[in-house]
């Protein structure tokens, strides 16, 4: 009698597998219209810093093992290939180091696109900061590809090393609202 | 001690199953020839050893110590009910001259050697190291068992033999599982010369069984984790035993008869023709005997009450997990949302054309082109010659068995699809050759010889066409590990080192949409291709979106009615296409002004139901689609919950959707469904400029969190050239590929 009922369960439950739901729902949830802004900001990790839209040029050392920031000297400088239509703010984010802020005390930073002053900031204290500076278009559109780069000063000299000024975690271009 | 590891999971299968084999026939009381018991001890028990293994996997607990218990176990009943001495030989038996001995042995042995080195070294095969079989096997053991991989629809199919993989990977992982399955090959010319011992024809055993031994097609499959030539060997077991049953009239055969055709279902799905076929031969058989219909239904009923034993673990654990006792099959008279049923009708549509072959061609193509992967040597182009075996009761019998296992072929002509019924056809084949008045013995002799010479693996590549599936790589510092199987991997396999990416990279539970990574076995990430599921085929044609117009762009569609007031309406289907039916948006209005989306409506569609959302979801780049192609009648419905007022309804659908039909239906109260008058505008519109980013937002929706892809993808050189566009950021890339985490 029980094996009987166990088989009618196995046929009922090859059946039911087989029958079509009267499956509905009710309209989901709108989804609201976004603007997205682009992002072309180069990471400092070791995995993949340079990019066919941004890389590296001179001034910034080797990436330490599991860090996502890199020692940078007194004018590292950086290629973007950036598209000139759109409106783009300059994005840097650096920590500076408190054996940098110990040994040479407060540190200034210049931001220059294509060479033209994008901004500037005085690293007075140890820890990180994440600037934003309008990109004028003008800047933009001096030179393709776009050079950024950046002035430290003073930095940590130990000649014949090469001189360490802050530890630079990511660069680029995030996109601005027109 | 890899090596070591390696035997001993291998070894450790077939021991325990050839032990469980034994206490079942002595449970049965089926009495076996001598010669006979060594392999149908093996794969019957095998069937038993896989279902106690789906039981540990089912509840969770398979740990190395409940396998090693079990396997003790089963060790110590078995000595405790070891026969003291065995049964006499039967008189009618011929044996074997020692020439025609040293004819098998000698092949055997050589091809052997080269097999368990092939077996033994790193597995990288397709489907097996690289791909399903192995990658839900070490799932299955990372999980201490079953959990339910949604988003693989290989993960649906029995797995039989796979069970055993589980058990051999437990101790020596993946090629232990290769090994495993290469001892059904070891074992299945030995079954074969046993069934012809039987039947009188011993000769034709040794032809035959060195003719599917040989053949280069089942080498290659045998010594990778693959299933085909287990489910030949246990194929062949049912028809032995369905022998023994017919000449003897053991009950006990029967039921092992029974087992094994169910396990046939449990290790490949079309291999399940064997319940049906054995429940046939026994029912012709008893009519034939004139046992009265009482005994041959009960006969038959024992058959298919011991095939379902073995064969509706699987169904079940089906229903269970995807509410398709027969998943990821029969999707459209099961339909669920785990996968779409166009994606089976296009595989089978593929798989049935395979390199374009035409009907005409295959047996040129399948013993000697190579078009459809693989060959089983140009000695089966004299397959005709089967034929003659008809001559005798044993050789229709094994004809009908060559029907009986390749019904199913057609709907996949790769040549590994025949190896099932390969056995049957070697031995046709060897029957019909051997009698071939005169100069039958050397004419079968000339055949294998030749038939080895042209499938001795390292010979193979110097005469069969390029891009061959055969055993390319013998070597056995990898097989014993002196070259470490990561280096070996990774100089071999392209796939490997980009799998082992994610397992670095990607955090454990985040999905990752792969177009064409084929590692499944060595990493532990959930991973997606383009149609190892509905999610996967979502995925797939949203990530090509921005570079297809026909997907892109929107044919906006207007279907003008006259003002109507009505509770429930149909967009229907009104022609078949060669596509499935997607939409957008669905859009009502009356007069200038669009009809709110209200909480009171309710949606649903005639397929795919789950999804009818997305055809209300206001998102840039979702759809609804049938997830079958367009038939007649197809319809999505709104049911507005009370009486509304429209006079128009927007369609808005991909580019490509342009030249289905639909027209809309009204539900008259009380009555049927009636056909509204309507005129139809359409527009093509272009798509936004950019609509990479909308993508990417979502395959986030999706639950999809890193993309790996192929450097040659197409999609691969717009992410590199432009990453920022698509809102992606790569964070690793080794040889070949490249990992893109969805920012």
């Amino acid at each position: 009698m029980r094996g009987r009922r166990l088989r009618l369960l196995a046929a009922a439950l090859i059946c039911v597998s087989g029958c079509r739901n009267d499956i509905s729902y009710p309209p989901p949830p709108q989804r609201a219209k976004i603007t997205h802004h682009m992002s072309a900001v180069i990471g400092m990790a070791g995995t993949r810093p340079d990019q066919l839209w941004g890389s590296i040029v001179s001034g910034v050392l080797p990436a330490a093992p599991d860090a996502d920031w890199r020692w940078v000297g007194t004018h590292p400088e950086f290629r973007f290939k950036i598209d000139r239509s759109l409106h783009w703010k300059l994005a840097v984010g650096i920590t500076a180091a408190r054996v940098a802020l110990a040994q040479v005390g407060p540190q200034h930073a210049t931001f220059r696109i294509n060479g033209q002053v994008a901004g500037s900031a005085t690293l007075d204290r140890e820890g990180r900061f994440d600037f934003e500076f309008p990109a004028d278009p003008a800047s933009l559109a001096r030179a393709y590809p776009q050079t950024v780069s950046m002035d430290f000063d003073p930095c940590i000299t130990q000649a014949p090393n090469p001189p360490l000024c802050v530890l630079l975690h990511s660069v680029g271009f995030v996109q601005d609202e027109p | 001690m890899t090596a070591l590891r390696i035997l001993f999971g291998a070894a450790f299968v077939f021991v325990v199953s050839s032990a469980a084999g034994q206490l079942l026939f002595r449970a049965l009381r089926l009495r076996l020839r001598p010669y006979e018991r060594g392999f149908l001890s093996f794969v019957a028990g095998a069937a038993i050893f896989s279902n106690v293994i789906f039981l540990l996997a089912a509840t969770g607990i398979f740990y190395t110590y409940v396998l090693a218990a079990i396997g003790a176990a089963t060790l110590a009943a078995w000595w405790l009910a070891r026969p003291a001495t065995g049964p006499p030989e039967d008189a009618r038996e011929t044996d074997l001259s020692p020439a025609w001995k040293l004819i098998f042995w000698l092949p055997y042995i050589l091809f052997g050697l080269i097999y368990v080195v092939a077996a033994m070294a790193p597995e990288t095969s397709a489907d097996g190291g690289g791909g399903y079989h192995l990658g839900l096997v070490a799932r299955y053991y990372d999980h201490r068992g079953f959990m339910p991989i949604r988003t693989n629809m290989y993960s649906g199919l029995s797995a039989g033999i796979e069970m055993l993989f589980l058990a051999a990977f437990a101790f020596g992982r993946h090629s232990a599982a290769a090994l495993t399955h290469l001892l059904f090959l070891l074992a299945l010319p030995f079954g074969m010369i046993a069934c012809c011992r039987r039947a009188g024809k011993p000769r034709a055993g040794v032809i035959g069984g060195l003719l599917f031994f040989m053949a280069p097609v089942v080498a290659k499959d045998a010594t990778c984790a693959y299933v085909d030539v287990a489910t030949a060997a246990v194929a062949f077991g049912a028809f032995c035993l369905f022998e023994i049953w017919r000449e003897e009239n053991q009950t006990g055969a029967l039921v092992a008869l029974g087992l094994l055709a169910g396990f046939c279902y449990a290790c490949k799905f079309t291999a399940g023709t064997a319940i049906v076929f054995a429940m046939a031969a026994v029912v012709a058989t008893g009519f034939a005997r004139r046992v009265g219909a009482l005994v041959v239904c009960r006969q038959a009923a024992l058959v298919g009450s011991a095939a379902l034993a073995m064969a509706m673990p699987w169904v079940v654990r089906d229903i269970i997990v995807f509410g398709n006792p027969f998943f990821p099959f029969l999707n459209g008279l099961f339909p669920n949302p785990w996968q779409y049923p166009i994606v089976e009708a296009e595989f089978r549509r593929i798989f049935a054309h395979m390199s374009d072959v035409q009907l005409w061609q295959i047996p040129f193509q399948v013993t000697t082109g190579g078009k459809l992967t693989g060959i089983i040597g140009p000695v089966f182009l004299l397959a005709p010659f089967a034929v003659l075996s008809a001559r005798s009761r044993f050789g229709r019998r094994l004809l009908l068995a060559v029907l009986a296992f390749s019904v199913t072929y057609f709907a996949n002509i790769g040549a590994r699809f025949l190896i099932p019924a390969l056995p049957f056809l070697s031995l046709a084949l060897a029957l019909g050759i051997l009698g071939v008045p005169r100069i039958g013995n050397a004419f079968a002799i000339m055949v294998v010889l030749a038939h080895g010479l042209l499938s001795w693996p390292p010979f193979i590549g110097r005469w069969s066409p390029d891009y061959q599936w055969y055993i390319e790589t013998i070597d056995l510092s990898a097989a014993l590990r002196i070259i470490p199987e990561k280096q070996f991997l990774t100089d071999h396999w392209g796939d490997y080192q980009g799998g082992l990416l994610l397992d670095r990279f990607v955090p454990a539970g985040d999905l990752v949409y792969s177009p064409d990574m084929g590692q499944f076995a060595y990493h532990h990430r959930d991973i997606i291709g383009n149609f190892d599921s509905s999610l996967a085929r979502r995925a797939f044609t949203t990530f090509r979106l921005p570079s297809d117009p026909g997907l892109a762009n929107t044919w906006q569609r207007d279907l003008l009615i006259p003002a109507t007031r009505l509770s429930r309406l149909r967009l229907v289907a009104g022609s078949k296409a060669d596509v499935d039916l997607r939409v957008s948006e669905v859009r009502f209005f009356s007069g200038a002004s669009e009809i709110p989306r209200d909480a009171k409506w309710r949606l649903s569609a005639s397929a795919n139901p789950w999804e009818i959302q997305r055809a209300f979801d206001n998102g840039p780049v979702s759809w609804w689609t049938s997830g079958q192609y367009v038939e007649p009648g197809l319809w999505l419905e709104v049911d507005f919950g009370e009486p509304v007022e429209i006079d128009r309804v927007r369609i808005e659908q991909n580019a490509d959707q342009r030249w289905t039909k639909i027209r809309p239906a009204a539900w008259s109260e009380g009555a049927s469904w009636r056909d509204l008058p309507f005129r139809e505008e359409g527009v093509e519109k272009a798509a936004p400029a950019d609509v990479r980013m909308e993508v990417r937002d979502e395959l986030r929706q999706m639950g999809i969190r890193w993309i790996l892809i192929r450097d040659g993808n197409a999609a691969a050189q717009s992410l590199r050239t432009d990453s920022p566009g698509w809102g992606m950021t790569e964070i690793a890339e080794t040889t070949g590929f490249q990992l893109w985490r969805l920012d």
